[in-house]
């Protein structure tokens, strides 16, 4: 018999390289998928989150550190950029893993349904490593019958003269339990980087009538525009009221405000209510209470010539509320600088401050005026409406608005990390309490009796499992009035 | 504020009355002192939760600020996962002997800081700081009864089979000391989670931003990873027996340094509420 030639290769490899590739692939593919490789992976990002969170720690900059920041100092470590590379490299093996991971265990846990379900032989039940054997005279087909329902096991059964096989499971879905967990990480990373690429937010002061438009270029300070959806949103917010409120002085209760929501067009859409912790969402932009809150006087400025100017004056109002409100203010062109201190009755108007406002006698606003500098000199007082020269200049105290501060941002990707996060707790929950539990039994039958044989096997927490198995097996045992 | 200290001093000395019935019930072997001190435990545990339950009624919020409040929380969350896990497995009640003087010495700790009644920030008055709050001390809980756990397991393991005619021989044998400490490891694991995720959208809620890396939440990750790597490790390369119990003890002590330790040296988020 002639052998056939070998078929023509239209490739200058041989064959067997062409095998070995296919092979080598296959190995790394193995290989970056592996749980080995993800737990290496877990440890690296441990490391690296270490190092942030040693970062986060405010000694790392102190004159004096104990010796062991300063020997990470020392080595670099403590420049929050210096391992973003790393991170972000790591995260992208991590989503290669992950995903390979994924496929394979598909693969198992879809062979492992199929292969270890079903009824067996007797020797295989017995030769399973939680297993019991009894003999009785007869009827335990039907007490393992109900020993199984009992269970709230699935049953299939096999019977014939001799012998009955039965098989029960329950929690089967609980095999999937590892593949969702994995599969959450993936659409936690895949919010992160939508996170990364959409998000943007910015700070804006309001005083009470004033609107912000939603634009880049209205924010006190923004972040860098996003790489997607940069447009702005042009929707309008009108400050309407702010409802401040202290359980006493220095210890804040509330902070919140009314606003009113336009469209661009100027179209009212309602108004809401919003505080710390009770965000508003207009058109995909969540606004935010912020906690800056204080005062604006405007004021108008006249020189010497007649020019007249007019500006605003931002005055905080601090943490405990006893501080002074001090801003400074510079004049355009001019070396001239001037520390204002706000004094204002108004400041009793806030709920919990009362008594604050009763110490301001006059129940009117004023301005104590000292010129900045290495000689600081104290011109005066400016009332509320009233006028005061400093140094040519006619200075006038027009109007004091309270005002507040917002925080704006959008993020795309907050959506889907929140699902993930709740899939995350759900795929830990399925893969830990929620295992899958098989049970075996044959009873074999002869002129002596029944023979009975029970086994059992679960995926996780084994020993505690057998010890659950054998007091089950006990009060079958006495069940079958074997005591 | 009387009452509430009183309840709380009544709750302190039932403890250690319990304590007591524990240990010599184990080290002598006496299920009726064993009786004994578990009724004792679900006594301080209602008076505990009396003085609880007043002074939330007296400050007007859950005991979520400062070391005292902290402490005694974390303390009546500790024996409450007790009483049940030894309602649910009754060969566990040895397990009082070492959970039972950590409560009533937390209680004790509790009382080095101030017992002064503060009002909650904007930022605290949130339902999330419940479920942050809740689930933070329920992690704390089971990791510590894990040790307990993983301790018993090593001292079994140290003794010989026939040395064993003293107090070890009454506890579960090794290997399901071994499964219920993996347990109880996953159980503080899927409350870690929690923890931080409901964090994170709280901070999202209040701050505009779901993580900021500050120092406690960067750390919680930490701790996070270090019990992930655990379960991973026990499916990957099988860890269990002396290399799993010695890996929770660390873990452990890795945490309590995390979330006890650093907010006492380290300012931020956290620290001003938790040191208060």
């Amino acid at each position: 018999m002639v052998t056939p030639s070998p078929p023509f290769l239209p490739c200058s490899r041989p064959y067997g390289s062409m095998k070995n590739t296919k092979k080598y692939s296959e190995k790394i593919f193995t290989l970056l998928g592996s749980l080995r490789v993800s737990f290496l992976l877990l440890l690296l990002f441990c490391l690296l989150v270490a190092q942030r969170a040693i970062i986060a720690q405010k000694f790392v900059y102190l004159e004096n550190p104990p010796w062991f920041i300063t020997a990470l100092n020392a080595m670099g470590l403590n420049s929050p950029n210096l391992l973003v590379i790393p991170m972000y490299g790591l995260l992208a093996l991590l989503v290669v893993n992950l995903t390979l991971a994924t496929i394979s265990m598909t693969k198992r846990i879809r062979a492992k349904s199929h292969g270890l379900g079903g009824v067996r032989s007797l020797e295989a039940v017995q030769a399973m490593p939680i297993s019991a054997v009894f003999f009785i005279p007869a009827g335990g087909e039907p007490l393992l019958t109900t020993f199984f329902e009992k269970k709230r096991l699935n049953i299939t059964r096999e019977s014939s003269a001799s012998e009955s096989r039965l098989y029960g499971i329950k929690r089967g879905l609980g095999r999937w339990g590892v593949l969702l967990f994995h599969l959450t990480f993936l659409v936690i990373l895949a919010g992160a980087l939508l996170s990364v690429l959409t998000r943007y937010a910015g700070v804006f002061d309001l005083a009470i009538g004033e609107t912000f438009v939603e634009s880049r270029g209205n924010y006190g300070a923004v972040t860098a525009p996003p790489i997607l959806f940069s447009g702005d949103k042009k929707f309008q917010l009108r400050l309407d009221a702010i409802d401040l409120s202290y359980w006493k002085p220095g210890a804040l209760k509330q902070n919140a405000s009314t606003v009113s929501i336009f469209t661009e067009q100027g179209t009212p859409l309602g108004t809401r209510y919003l505080a710390i912790n009770s965000p508003l969402r207009v058109d995909g932009v969540d606004i935010y209470q912020g906690s800056k809150t204080g005062f604006i006087a405007g004021l108008e400025a006249i020189d010497a010539v007649g020019t007249k100017a007019q500006g605003r004056v931002k005055f905080f109002l601090p943490a405990h509320p006893d501080e002074p409100m001090i801003s400074r203010v510079q004049f355009p062109g001019t070396s001239l600088a001037l520390d204002l201190e706000l004094f204002t009755d108004m400041v009793g108007t806030i709920k919990g401050l009362e008594g604050l406002g009763a110490q301001h006698k006059n129940k009117v606003s004023l301005l104590k005026v000292t010129v900045a500098g290495a000689h600081r000199i104290f011109y005066g007082v400016l009332f509320g409406g009233a006028s005061l020269e400093v140094e040519g200049v006619t200075l006038r105290f027009v109007s004091l608005t309270p005002f507040t501060s917002f925080f704006a941002a959008r993020d795309y990707g907050v959506p889907l990390i929140f699902g993930g996060f709740a899939l995350l707790v759900f795929g830990l929950i399925i893969t830990f309490f929620w295992v899958p539990e098989q049970y075996w039994a044959v009873v074999q039958k002869d002129e002596n009796g029944e023979r009975i044989v029970v086994s059992a096997t679960t995926e996780r927490f084994r020993a505690s499992f057998r010890e659950r198995f054998e007091t089950e097996m006990l009060a079958l045992q006495t069940e079958m009035g074997m005591q | 504020m009387m009452g509430e200290f009183l309840f709380y001093w009544f709750a302190l000395a039932t403890y250690v009355a319990s304590s007591l019935g524990y240990i010599s019930g184990l080290a002598f072997n006496k299920p009726n002192h064993k009786k004994i001190g578990r009724l004792l435990a679900i006594t301080g545990l209602a008076l505990h939760s009396l003085t609880l339950g007043i002074r939330w009624y007296q400050v007007g919020h859950g005991p979520y600020i400062s070391t005292y409040e902290i402490l005694s929380s974390t303390a009546w969350m500790a024996v409450l996962f007790f009483v049940l896990l030894e309602w649910r497995q009754r060969n566990f009640a040895n397990l009082g002997a070492l959970t039972l003087p950590l409560a009533f010495l937390m209680m004790g700790f509790a009382l080095l800081g101030s017992r002064e009644a503060k009002s909650l920030p904007p930022t605290l008055q949130s339902a999330w700081l419940a479920v942050h709050v809740v689930f933070a001390k329920l992690a704390v809980a089971a990791l510590l009864v894990a040790v307990a756990m993983a301790v018993f397991f090593l001292l079994k393991q140290t003794r010989r089979q026939e040395e064993e005619n003293n107090f070890l021989a009454r506890l579960p044998s090794a290997a399901v000391l071994d499964d219920y400490g993996y347990r109880l490891v996953v159980f503080g694991f899927i409350c870690l989670t929690v923890m931080i995720i409901s964090g994170a959208i709280w901070a999202n809620n209040s701050w505009g931003q779901y993580w900021s890396w500050d120092s406690a939440q960067t750390w919680s990750l930490v701790v996070w990873l270090v019990y992930g790597l655990f379960l991973h490790g026990r499916i990957t390369f099988h860890w269990q027996g002396t290399i799993s119990a010695w890996y929770v003890i660390v873990a452990f002590f890795f945490s309590l340094v995390a979330f006890f330790v650093l907010p006492y040296f380290i300012k931020g988020l956290h620290s001003q509420y938790m040191v208060g």
